[in-house]
Protein backbone atom coordinates (compact mmCIF):
# COMPACT_ATOMS: atom_id res chain seq x y z
CA UNK A 1 0.00 0.00 0.00
CA UNK A 2 1.36 3.56 -0.72
CA UNK A 3 2.26 6.15 1.48
CA UNK A 4 -1.09 7.90 2.58
CA UNK A 5 -1.36 11.73 2.48
CA UNK A 6 -2.48 11.67 6.22
CA UNK A 7 -2.29 8.82 8.38
CA UNK A 8 -3.22 9.21 11.82
CA UNK A 9 -3.22 6.52 14.67
CA UNK A 10 -4.68 6.30 17.82
CA UNK A 11 -4.02 10.43 17.66
CA UNK A 12 -4.96 11.49 20.97
CA UNK A 13 -5.22 15.75 22.68
CA UNK A 14 -6.21 16.15 25.96
CA UNK A 15 -5.62 19.60 28.41
CA UNK A 16 -5.42 18.50 31.52
CA UNK A 17 -9.20 17.45 31.81
CA UNK A 18 -10.48 18.72 28.47
CA UNK A 19 -10.46 15.61 25.81
CA UNK A 20 -9.93 18.16 22.92
CA UNK A 21 -9.29 14.93 20.67
CA UNK A 22 -9.39 10.80 21.61
CA UNK A 23 -7.94 8.58 19.48
CA UNK A 24 -8.30 9.52 15.81
CA UNK A 25 -7.32 6.85 13.18
CA UNK A 26 -7.62 8.19 9.49
CA UNK A 27 -6.42 7.74 6.51
CA UNK A 28 -6.71 10.46 3.67
CA UNK A 29 -5.43 9.08 0.48
CA UNK A 30 -3.09 11.23 -2.05
CA UNK A 31 -5.46 13.13 -4.79
CA UNK A 32 -8.40 13.16 -2.16
CA UNK A 33 -10.26 16.37 -1.09
CA UNK A 34 -11.79 15.23 2.13
CA UNK A 35 -14.10 17.25 3.99
CA UNK A 36 -13.78 17.25 7.88
CA UNK A 37 -16.77 18.30 9.56
CA UNK A 38 -17.78 18.88 13.34
CA UNK A 39 -19.48 21.72 15.51
CA UNK A 40 -17.34 24.16 17.28
CA UNK A 41 -14.93 22.36 19.80
CA UNK A 42 -15.52 18.98 17.70
CA UNK A 43 -11.83 18.66 17.20
CA UNK A 44 -11.30 19.71 13.93
CA UNK A 45 -8.36 22.65 14.36
CA UNK A 46 -7.18 20.79 17.05
CA UNK A 47 -6.27 17.54 14.12
CA UNK A 48 -5.20 20.06 11.60
CA UNK A 49 -2.19 21.62 14.50
CA UNK A 50 -1.49 18.19 15.37
CA UNK A 51 -0.91 17.35 11.52
CA UNK A 52 1.04 20.40 11.32
CA UNK A 53 3.37 19.60 14.25
CA UNK A 54 2.12 22.81 16.22
CA UNK A 55 0.98 20.70 19.24
CA UNK A 56 1.86 17.32 20.54
CA UNK A 57 -0.04 14.83 21.02
CA UNK A 58 -0.74 13.27 24.32
CA UNK A 59 -0.76 9.87 22.34
CA UNK A 60 -0.88 8.34 19.07
CA UNK A 61 0.75 9.45 15.99
CA UNK A 62 0.67 11.16 12.91
CA UNK A 63 2.20 11.07 9.44
CA UNK A 64 1.93 13.99 6.63
CA UNK A 65 2.84 12.79 3.13
CA UNK A 66 4.98 9.51 4.81
CA UNK A 67 6.57 11.72 7.34
CA UNK A 68 6.45 12.17 11.19
CA UNK A 69 4.11 15.19 11.50
CA UNK A 70 6.22 16.28 14.56
CA UNK A 71 9.50 16.85 12.28
CA UNK A 72 10.20 20.17 9.90
CA UNK A 73 10.57 18.45 6.53
CA UNK A 74 6.92 16.66 6.81
CA UNK A 75 5.80 20.17 5.76
CA UNK A 76 8.15 20.86 3.17
CA UNK A 77 5.38 19.92 0.75
CA UNK A 78 2.24 21.36 2.59
CA UNK A 79 0.44 24.41 2.66
CA UNK A 80 -1.77 25.69 5.46
CA UNK A 81 -4.75 28.34 5.44
CA UNK A 82 -5.45 28.67 9.59
CA UNK A 83 -9.20 29.21 10.34
CA UNK A 84 -8.03 32.80 12.12
CA UNK A 85 -5.78 33.94 9.48
CA UNK A 86 -3.37 36.69 11.30
CA UNK A 87 -1.30 38.43 8.80
CA UNK A 88 1.35 41.05 9.98
CA UNK A 89 -0.44 44.83 9.13
CA UNK A 90 2.37 46.77 8.43
CA UNK A 91 3.57 44.25 4.97
CA UNK A 92 1.67 44.83 1.42
CA UNK A 93 0.05 41.80 0.42
CA UNK A 94 2.84 41.14 -2.16
CA UNK A 95 5.40 40.98 0.28
CA UNK A 96 3.41 39.15 2.45
CA UNK A 97 3.41 36.60 -0.17
CA UNK A 98 6.90 37.13 -0.73
CA UNK A 99 7.98 36.14 2.77
CA UNK A 100 6.12 32.67 3.40
CA UNK A 101 7.07 31.55 -0.02
CA UNK A 102 10.61 32.25 0.60
CA UNK A 103 9.96 30.55 4.10
CA UNK A 104 8.27 27.70 2.24
CA UNK A 105 11.65 27.08 0.40
CA UNK A 106 9.87 26.89 -2.66
CA UNK A 107 9.16 28.86 -5.86
CA UNK A 108 5.29 30.13 -5.67
CA UNK A 109 4.39 28.51 -9.10
CA UNK A 110 0.66 28.96 -8.83
CA UNK A 111 0.44 32.60 -7.59
CA UNK A 112 -0.61 34.17 -10.54
CA UNK A 113 -3.12 32.29 -11.60
CA UNK A 114 -4.63 32.24 -7.89
CA UNK A 115 -4.11 36.05 -8.15
CA UNK A 116 -5.98 36.42 -11.55
CA UNK A 117 -8.98 33.66 -10.03
CA UNK A 118 -9.42 35.34 -6.92
CA UNK A 119 -9.67 38.87 -8.41
CA UNK A 120 -6.56 40.20 -6.78
CA UNK A 121 -5.61 43.39 -8.58
CA UNK A 122 -1.83 44.54 -8.81
CA UNK A 123 -2.85 47.68 -6.40
CA UNK A 124 -4.88 45.57 -3.32
CA UNK A 125 -1.09 43.65 -3.53
CA UNK A 126 0.70 46.96 -3.26
CA UNK A 127 -1.42 48.06 -0.22
CA UNK A 128 -0.49 47.48 3.55
CA UNK A 129 -2.70 44.67 4.90
CA UNK A 130 -3.47 46.58 7.67
CA UNK A 131 -5.81 48.32 5.85
CA UNK A 132 -7.37 45.05 4.05
CA UNK A 133 -10.91 44.21 4.81
CA UNK A 134 -11.50 40.38 6.36
CA UNK A 135 -12.18 39.12 2.39
CA UNK A 136 -9.24 40.63 1.43
CA UNK A 137 -7.02 38.87 4.06
CA UNK A 138 -8.44 35.82 3.63
CA UNK A 139 -7.96 36.04 -0.28
CA UNK A 140 -4.40 36.27 0.93
CA UNK A 141 -4.33 33.48 3.14
CA UNK A 142 -5.46 31.46 0.59
CA UNK A 143 -2.67 32.59 -1.82
CA UNK A 144 -0.13 31.76 0.51
CA UNK A 145 -1.45 28.41 1.41
CA UNK A 146 -1.69 27.55 -2.47
CA UNK A 147 1.17 29.08 -4.08
CA UNK A 148 3.81 27.03 -3.65
CA UNK A 149 1.88 23.96 -5.48
CA UNK A 150 2.25 21.89 -2.55
CA UNK A 151 1.27 18.45 -2.66
CA UNK A 152 -1.15 18.49 0.76
CA UNK A 153 -3.37 21.53 1.59
CA UNK A 154 -4.65 21.77 4.87
CA UNK A 155 -7.73 24.96 4.87
CA UNK A 156 -9.51 25.38 8.32
CA UNK A 157 -12.73 27.01 7.10
CA UNK A 158 -11.19 28.20 3.56
CA UNK A 159 -14.38 30.40 2.45
CA UNK A 160 -14.84 32.66 6.14
CA UNK A 161 -15.82 36.12 4.72
CA UNK A 162 -15.87 35.35 1.03
CA UNK A 163 -18.43 36.80 -1.03
CA UNK A 164 -20.33 34.14 -3.16
CA UNK A 165 -18.53 35.14 -6.27
CA UNK A 166 -15.04 35.00 -4.39
CA UNK A 167 -16.23 31.51 -3.09
CA UNK A 168 -16.70 29.92 -6.79
CA UNK A 169 -13.60 31.25 -7.96
CA UNK A 170 -12.24 29.42 -4.94
CA UNK A 171 -13.50 26.49 -5.67
CA UNK A 172 -12.23 26.69 -9.40
CA UNK A 173 -8.62 27.19 -7.60
CA UNK A 174 -9.31 24.02 -5.45
CA UNK A 175 -10.68 21.62 -8.69
CA UNK A 176 -7.06 23.14 -10.34
CA UNK A 177 -5.32 22.33 -7.46
CA UNK A 178 -6.40 18.71 -7.12
CA UNK A 179 -6.37 18.16 -11.35
CA UNK A 180 -2.83 18.83 -10.72
CA UNK A 181 -2.60 16.12 -8.22
CA UNK A 182 -2.90 18.14 -5.33
CA UNK A 183 -4.77 16.49 -1.63
CA UNK A 184 -6.78 18.85 0.27
CA UNK A 185 -7.97 18.51 3.66
CA UNK A 186 -10.76 20.98 4.33
CA UNK A 187 -12.65 21.61 7.50
CA UNK A 188 -15.50 23.41 7.23
CA UNK A 189 -18.70 24.48 8.45
CA UNK A 190 -20.72 25.10 5.29
CA UNK A 191 -22.12 21.86 4.36
CA UNK A 192 -23.81 22.44 0.89
CA UNK A 193 -19.53 23.41 -0.19
CA UNK A 194 -18.20 20.28 1.91
CA UNK A 195 -20.59 18.29 -0.44
CA UNK A 196 -19.96 19.80 -3.40
CA UNK A 197 -16.29 19.74 -3.35
CA UNK A 198 -15.05 16.73 -1.06
CA UNK A 199 -14.67 13.22 -1.89
CA UNK A 200 -15.04 11.99 1.56
CA UNK A 201 -16.30 13.61 5.02
CA UNK A 202 -15.12 12.56 8.35
CA UNK A 203 -17.30 13.97 11.36
CA UNK A 204 -16.24 14.48 14.70
CA UNK A 205 -18.17 14.89 17.73
CA UNK A 206 -16.09 15.68 21.17
CA UNK A 207 -12.92 14.90 19.82
CA UNK A 208 -14.08 11.04 18.43
CA UNK A 209 -14.48 10.52 14.82
CA UNK A 210 -18.16 9.69 14.57
CA UNK A 211 -18.46 8.96 10.69
CA UNK A 212 -16.79 8.88 7.89
CA UNK A 213 -17.02 7.82 4.61
CA UNK A 214 -17.64 8.56 1.53
CA UNK A 215 -20.23 11.51 0.53
CA UNK A 216 -22.80 9.88 -1.11
CA UNK A 217 -22.20 6.83 1.03
CA UNK A 218 -22.92 8.79 4.05
CA UNK A 219 -26.13 10.88 2.32
CA UNK A 220 -27.30 7.29 1.36
CA UNK A 221 -27.15 5.78 5.17
CA UNK A 222 -28.78 8.88 6.35
CA UNK A 223 -32.42 8.36 6.52
CA UNK A 224 -34.64 10.10 4.42
CA UNK A 225 -37.13 12.58 5.52
CA UNK A 226 -40.62 11.28 4.21
CA UNK A 227 -43.76 14.17 4.22
CA UNK A 228 -47.19 12.54 3.44
CA UNK A 229 -50.64 13.98 3.41
CA UNK A 230 -54.14 12.02 3.11
CA UNK A 231 -57.20 12.85 1.93
CA UNK A 232 -58.88 12.34 5.52
CA UNK A 233 -57.51 12.32 8.73
CA UNK A 234 -55.33 9.15 9.67
CA UNK A 235 -53.94 7.63 12.75
CA UNK A 236 -50.40 8.57 12.98
CA UNK A 237 -49.39 5.10 14.45
CA UNK A 238 -50.37 3.38 11.14
CA UNK A 239 -46.99 4.39 9.87
CA UNK A 240 -45.17 4.61 13.39
CA UNK A 241 -43.27 1.92 12.62
CA UNK A 242 -41.60 2.67 9.81
CA UNK A 243 -39.58 5.34 11.93
CA UNK A 244 -39.52 8.61 13.81
CA UNK A 245 -42.86 10.97 13.24
CA UNK A 246 -41.25 14.12 13.54
CA UNK A 247 -43.95 16.57 12.36
CA UNK A 248 -48.04 15.26 12.47
CA UNK A 249 -51.32 17.07 12.02
CA UNK A 250 -54.71 15.32 11.35
CA UNK A 251 -54.20 14.97 7.86
CA UNK A 252 -50.29 15.54 7.55
CA UNK A 253 -47.40 13.30 8.54
CA UNK A 254 -43.38 13.73 8.50
CA UNK A 255 -41.81 10.76 9.74
CA UNK A 256 -37.87 9.71 8.87
CA UNK A 257 -37.40 6.46 7.07
CA UNK A 258 -34.13 4.14 6.37
CA UNK A 259 -33.33 3.85 2.70
CA UNK A 260 -34.20 0.32 2.72
CA UNK A 261 -37.56 0.57 4.37
CA UNK A 262 -38.64 3.13 1.76
CA UNK A 263 -40.17 0.45 -0.99
CA UNK A 264 -41.73 -0.63 2.24
CA UNK A 265 -43.44 2.08 3.47
CA UNK A 266 -44.41 3.14 -0.26
CA UNK A 267 -46.46 0.22 -0.96
CA UNK A 268 -48.11 0.65 2.50
CA UNK A 269 -49.19 3.91 1.47
CA UNK A 270 -50.69 2.30 -1.75
CA UNK A 271 -53.00 1.15 0.56
CA UNK A 272 -54.07 4.38 2.25
CA UNK A 273 -55.96 7.06 1.25
CA UNK A 274 -52.68 9.52 -0.03
CA UNK A 275 -53.26 13.02 -1.57
CA UNK A 276 -49.31 13.50 -1.91
CA UNK A 277 -46.41 12.62 -1.07
CA UNK A 278 -42.99 14.15 -0.62
CA UNK A 279 -39.00 12.04 -0.52
CA UNK A 280 -36.57 14.15 0.27
CA UNK A 281 -33.11 13.43 -1.40
CA UNK A 282 -30.88 12.73 1.29
CA UNK A 283 -28.25 15.24 2.26
CA UNK A 284 -24.97 15.61 4.40
CA UNK A 285 -26.60 18.22 6.18
CA UNK A 286 -29.09 15.74 7.23
CA UNK A 287 -26.86 13.51 8.28
CA UNK A 288 -24.54 15.99 10.05
CA UNK A 289 -28.03 17.20 11.88
CA UNK A 290 -28.60 13.77 12.92
CA UNK A 291 -25.30 13.16 14.58
CA UNK A 292 -24.76 16.15 16.46
CA UNK A 293 -28.71 16.50 17.42
CA UNK B 1 18.65 29.14 4.45
CA UNK B 2 15.31 29.73 6.61
CA UNK B 3 17.40 31.30 9.49
CA UNK B 4 18.25 34.09 7.45
CA UNK B 5 14.66 34.52 5.38
CA UNK B 6 13.20 34.97 9.40
CA UNK B 7 16.23 37.31 9.95
CA UNK B 8 15.79 39.80 6.96
CA UNK B 9 11.95 39.39 8.28
CA UNK B 10 13.01 40.81 11.84
CA UNK B 11 15.35 43.89 9.71
CA UNK B 12 11.80 44.68 7.68
CA UNK B 13 9.74 45.20 10.92
CA UNK B 14 12.39 46.63 13.50
CA UNK B 15 14.46 48.73 11.06
CA UNK B 16 13.03 51.72 12.27
CA UNK B 17 13.39 50.99 15.64
CA UNK B 18 17.16 50.03 14.83
CA UNK B 19 17.74 53.10 13.44
CA UNK B 20 16.43 55.12 16.10
CA UNK B 21 18.49 53.75 18.85
CA UNK B 22 21.43 53.13 17.82
CA UNK B 23 21.03 56.92 16.29
CA UNK B 24 20.33 57.90 19.84
CA UNK B 25 23.16 56.42 21.61
CA UNK B 26 25.27 58.10 18.90
CA UNK B 27 24.20 60.73 19.71
CA UNK B 28 24.39 60.31 23.50
CA UNK B 29 27.65 58.74 23.20
CA UNK B 30 28.51 62.04 21.37
CA UNK B 31 27.34 64.20 23.42
CA UNK B 32 29.08 62.86 26.63
CA UNK B 33 32.22 63.76 24.83
CA UNK B 34 31.47 67.30 24.64
CA UNK B 35 30.84 67.50 28.37
CA UNK B 36 33.61 65.42 29.67
CA UNK B 37 36.06 68.08 31.64
CA UNK B 38 39.64 68.36 30.39
CA UNK B 39 42.02 67.28 32.53
CA UNK B 40 43.11 70.66 33.70
CA UNK B 41 39.24 71.54 35.27
CA UNK B 42 39.06 67.98 37.29
CA UNK B 43 41.42 69.63 40.14
CA UNK B 44 39.09 72.31 41.46
CA UNK B 45 35.59 69.76 40.72
CA UNK B 46 37.39 67.35 42.75
CA UNK B 47 38.22 70.29 45.68
CA UNK B 48 34.49 71.23 46.05
CA UNK B 49 33.73 67.28 46.34
CA UNK B 50 35.41 67.35 49.63
CA UNK B 51 33.09 69.97 50.95
CA UNK B 52 30.46 67.10 51.04
CA UNK B 53 29.11 65.38 54.40
CA UNK B 54 31.29 62.76 55.14
CA UNK B 55 28.62 60.49 54.80
CA UNK B 56 27.35 61.21 51.47
CA UNK B 57 31.11 61.25 50.38
CA UNK B 58 31.22 57.76 51.32
CA UNK B 59 28.11 57.18 49.89
CA UNK B 60 28.30 58.66 46.64
CA UNK B 61 31.65 60.96 46.11
CA UNK B 62 33.74 58.38 45.99
CA UNK B 63 31.98 57.22 42.67
CA UNK B 64 31.62 60.51 41.39
CA UNK B 65 35.27 61.61 42.08
CA UNK B 66 36.16 58.76 40.03
CA UNK B 67 33.99 59.90 36.83
CA UNK B 68 35.85 63.21 37.22
CA UNK B 69 38.05 63.21 34.46
CA UNK B 70 38.00 62.03 30.78
CA UNK B 71 38.07 58.66 31.19
CA UNK B 72 35.81 58.35 33.87
CA UNK B 73 32.70 60.25 32.27
CA UNK B 74 33.23 59.00 29.12
CA UNK B 75 32.98 55.25 30.84
CA UNK B 76 29.86 56.83 32.74
CA UNK B 77 27.98 57.27 29.30
CA UNK B 78 27.99 53.31 29.02
CA UNK B 79 26.34 52.96 32.56
CA UNK B 80 24.23 56.02 32.33
CA UNK B 81 20.34 55.13 32.05
CA UNK B 82 19.91 56.45 29.10
CA UNK B 83 22.82 54.10 27.36
CA UNK B 84 20.77 51.29 29.71
CA UNK B 85 16.79 52.01 27.86
CA UNK B 86 18.88 51.99 24.32
CA UNK B 87 19.79 48.63 24.85
CA UNK B 88 17.37 47.60 27.08
CA UNK B 89 14.59 48.24 24.31
CA UNK B 90 15.95 46.05 21.59
CA UNK B 91 16.87 43.76 24.18
CA UNK B 92 13.21 43.17 25.46
CA UNK B 93 11.29 43.93 22.15
CA UNK B 94 13.21 41.54 19.69
CA UNK B 95 12.72 38.15 22.07
CA UNK B 96 9.25 38.89 23.58
CA UNK B 97 7.92 40.13 19.60
CA UNK B 98 9.55 37.01 17.71
CA UNK B 99 8.38 34.26 19.90
CA UNK B 100 5.47 34.80 22.16
CA UNK B 101 4.36 37.73 20.16
CA UNK B 102 3.78 35.72 17.04
CA UNK B 103 2.41 33.43 18.81
CA UNK B 104 -0.32 35.58 21.15
CA UNK B 105 -1.21 36.70 17.67
CA UNK B 106 -1.57 33.25 15.31
CA UNK B 107 0.93 34.84 13.20
CA UNK B 108 3.57 32.02 14.11
CA UNK B 109 1.19 29.46 12.89
CA UNK B 110 2.02 30.86 9.41
CA UNK B 111 5.50 30.42 9.91
CA UNK B 112 5.58 27.44 12.05
CA UNK B 113 3.42 25.26 9.60
CA UNK B 114 6.03 25.54 6.71
CA UNK B 115 9.41 23.27 7.28
CA UNK B 116 11.25 25.43 9.34
CA UNK B 117 12.17 24.21 12.77
CA UNK B 118 11.11 25.38 15.85
CA UNK B 119 15.50 26.13 16.34
CA UNK B 120 15.69 27.83 13.19
CA UNK B 121 12.36 30.42 14.70
CA UNK B 122 15.13 30.74 17.77
CA UNK B 123 18.09 31.03 15.77
CA UNK B 124 16.33 33.56 13.94
CA UNK B 125 15.48 35.82 16.57
CA UNK B 126 18.28 35.45 18.49
CA UNK B 127 20.54 36.37 15.39
CA UNK B 128 18.33 39.59 15.21
CA UNK B 129 18.93 40.33 19.12
CA UNK B 130 22.62 40.31 18.87
CA UNK B 131 23.05 41.59 15.60
CA UNK B 132 20.87 44.60 16.23
CA UNK B 133 22.63 44.84 19.69
CA UNK B 134 25.94 44.80 17.95
CA UNK B 135 24.93 47.90 16.11
CA UNK B 136 23.35 49.87 18.42
CA UNK B 137 26.18 49.06 21.03
CA UNK B 138 29.20 50.18 17.93
CA UNK B 139 27.03 53.11 17.17
CA UNK B 140 28.01 54.04 21.08
CA UNK B 141 31.37 53.85 20.36
CA UNK B 142 31.34 55.10 16.78
CA UNK B 143 29.92 58.35 18.83
CA UNK B 144 32.31 58.43 21.56
CA UNK B 145 35.44 58.22 18.49
CA UNK B 146 33.95 60.91 16.47
CA UNK B 147 33.39 63.14 19.96
CA UNK B 148 36.98 62.37 20.62
CA UNK B 149 37.98 63.07 17.53
CA UNK B 150 37.05 66.72 18.14
CA UNK B 151 38.28 67.07 21.33
CA UNK B 152 42.18 66.21 21.24
CA UNK B 153 42.67 67.86 24.95
CA UNK B 154 40.82 64.84 26.58
CA UNK B 155 43.98 63.04 26.05
CA UNK B 156 42.15 59.83 25.51
CA UNK B 157 42.18 57.20 22.85
CA UNK B 158 38.75 55.88 21.76
CA UNK B 159 40.10 52.71 21.02
CA UNK B 160 39.91 52.17 25.13
CA UNK B 161 35.99 52.07 24.61
CA UNK B 162 35.91 49.08 22.42
CA UNK B 163 36.15 46.75 25.23
CA UNK B 164 33.38 48.97 27.13
CA UNK B 165 31.12 48.94 24.23
CA UNK B 166 31.77 44.95 23.81
CA UNK B 167 31.08 44.36 27.61
CA UNK B 168 27.85 46.70 27.20
CA UNK B 169 26.91 44.21 24.05
CA UNK B 170 27.16 41.13 25.86
CA UNK B 171 25.38 42.67 29.33
CA UNK B 172 22.35 43.38 27.21
CA UNK B 173 22.82 40.24 24.80
CA UNK B 174 22.74 38.21 27.95
CA UNK B 175 19.24 39.71 28.93
CA UNK B 176 17.89 39.11 25.60
CA UNK B 177 18.71 35.40 25.64
CA UNK B 178 16.73 35.84 29.19
CA UNK B 179 14.33 37.74 27.44
CA UNK B 180 13.84 34.50 24.65
CA UNK B 181 13.83 32.15 27.18
CA UNK B 182 10.61 34.16 29.09
CA UNK B 183 9.52 34.33 25.33
CA UNK B 184 9.86 31.05 24.89
CA UNK B 185 7.49 30.27 27.67
CA UNK B 186 4.72 32.68 27.09
CA UNK B 187 1.19 32.69 24.70
CA UNK B 188 1.47 36.72 24.80
CA UNK B 189 4.22 39.14 23.68
CA UNK B 190 2.86 42.00 26.38
CA UNK B 191 3.18 39.10 29.17
CA UNK B 192 7.31 38.53 27.67
CA UNK B 193 7.73 42.47 27.31
CA UNK B 194 6.82 42.96 31.34
CA UNK B 195 8.73 39.90 32.70
CA UNK B 196 11.86 41.01 30.65
CA UNK B 197 11.31 44.30 31.92
CA UNK B 198 11.15 43.29 35.21
CA UNK B 199 14.25 41.39 35.45
CA UNK B 200 16.54 44.02 33.79
CA UNK B 201 14.90 46.73 36.19
CA UNK B 202 15.31 44.65 39.14
CA UNK B 203 18.81 43.28 38.13
CA UNK B 204 19.81 47.14 37.43
CA UNK B 205 18.43 48.41 40.87
CA UNK B 206 19.21 45.66 43.13
CA UNK B 207 23.07 46.92 41.48
CA UNK B 208 22.66 50.64 42.18
CA UNK B 209 21.04 49.75 46.06
CA UNK B 210 23.50 47.26 47.12
CA UNK B 211 26.32 49.38 45.91
CA UNK B 212 25.47 52.63 48.32
CA UNK B 213 24.33 50.41 51.23
CA UNK B 214 26.81 47.97 52.52
CA UNK B 215 24.40 45.61 54.73
CA UNK B 216 22.76 44.17 51.09
CA UNK B 217 26.17 44.54 49.38
CA UNK B 218 26.04 40.29 48.82
CA UNK B 219 22.87 40.92 46.68
CA UNK B 220 24.92 43.02 43.51
CA UNK B 221 26.27 38.73 42.86
CA UNK B 222 22.52 38.04 41.95
CA UNK B 223 22.91 40.87 39.00
CA UNK B 224 24.30 41.20 35.80
CA UNK B 225 25.44 44.42 36.26
CA UNK B 226 27.77 43.45 39.15
CA UNK B 227 29.83 42.34 36.39
CA UNK B 228 29.42 45.55 34.16
CA UNK B 229 32.55 47.72 34.91
CA UNK B 230 32.74 50.72 31.97
CA UNK B 231 35.56 52.38 34.34
CA UNK B 232 37.84 49.19 34.90
CA UNK B 233 37.43 48.02 31.69
CA UNK B 234 38.72 51.66 29.75
CA UNK B 235 41.28 51.69 31.63
CA UNK B 236 42.36 47.69 32.49
CA UNK B 237 40.73 45.93 29.32
CA UNK B 238 38.75 43.49 29.62
CA UNK B 239 38.36 41.43 33.08
CA UNK B 240 37.78 37.43 31.69
CA UNK B 241 36.10 36.53 34.48
CA UNK B 242 33.22 39.22 34.00
CA UNK B 243 33.31 38.40 30.00
CA UNK B 244 32.57 34.09 30.94
CA UNK B 245 29.91 34.97 33.65
CA UNK B 246 28.00 37.36 31.31
CA UNK B 247 28.56 34.69 28.74
CA UNK B 248 27.73 32.34 30.76
CA UNK B 249 24.47 33.40 31.65
CA UNK B 250 23.89 34.54 27.78
CA UNK B 251 24.57 30.76 26.60
CA UNK B 252 22.75 28.80 29.43
CA UNK B 253 19.36 31.36 28.50
CA UNK B 254 19.71 30.96 24.96
CA UNK B 255 20.07 27.30 24.89
CA UNK B 256 17.22 26.90 27.46
CA UNK B 257 15.50 28.96 24.86
CA UNK B 258 15.63 26.95 22.34
CA UNK B 259 14.96 23.75 24.63
CA UNK B 260 11.44 25.37 25.83
CA UNK B 261 9.96 26.54 22.68
CA UNK B 262 11.34 23.32 20.52
CA UNK B 263 9.05 21.53 23.64
CA UNK B 264 6.33 23.47 23.80
CA UNK B 265 2.24 23.87 21.95
CA UNK B 266 2.18 26.81 19.64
Amino acid sequence: MSAAAIETRGLTKHYGRVHALDDLSLRVEEGEVFGFLGPNGAGKTTTIRLLLGLLSPTAGSAAVLGRDARTAPARADVGYLPGELALWPEYSGAQTLDFLARLAGRPPARRSALIEHLSLSAADLARAVGTYSDGMKQKIGIVQAMQCAPRLILLDEPTKGLDPLVQQSFYESLAAARAEGATVFFSSHVLPEVERVCDRVAMLRRGNLVSVGGVDEVRRAQRRRVAVSFSREMDAGELAGFGPIVERSPRHIVLLVAQADVPALVTRLGMLPLADLEIAPPRLEDAFLEQYR
Amino acid sequence: MKILVLLSHAWRRHRIVLIALAGGLFLFEWLITRLAPEPSATGAIQQLLQLLPPALMQMFGNDIAANLNPRGMLSFGYAHPFAIVMMAAWAVRIPAGSLAGEVGTGRMDLIAARAVSRGAIVGGALLALTLGLAIIAAAGWVGTATGLAGRPALAVQASAFAGVAATQWLLFTAFGCLGLLVSATRRAGGAAVGLTSAILAVSFAVDYVARAWAPIAWMRRGSLFMYFHPLETATTGLAVKDVATIGGVAILAALGAFVVFARRDL
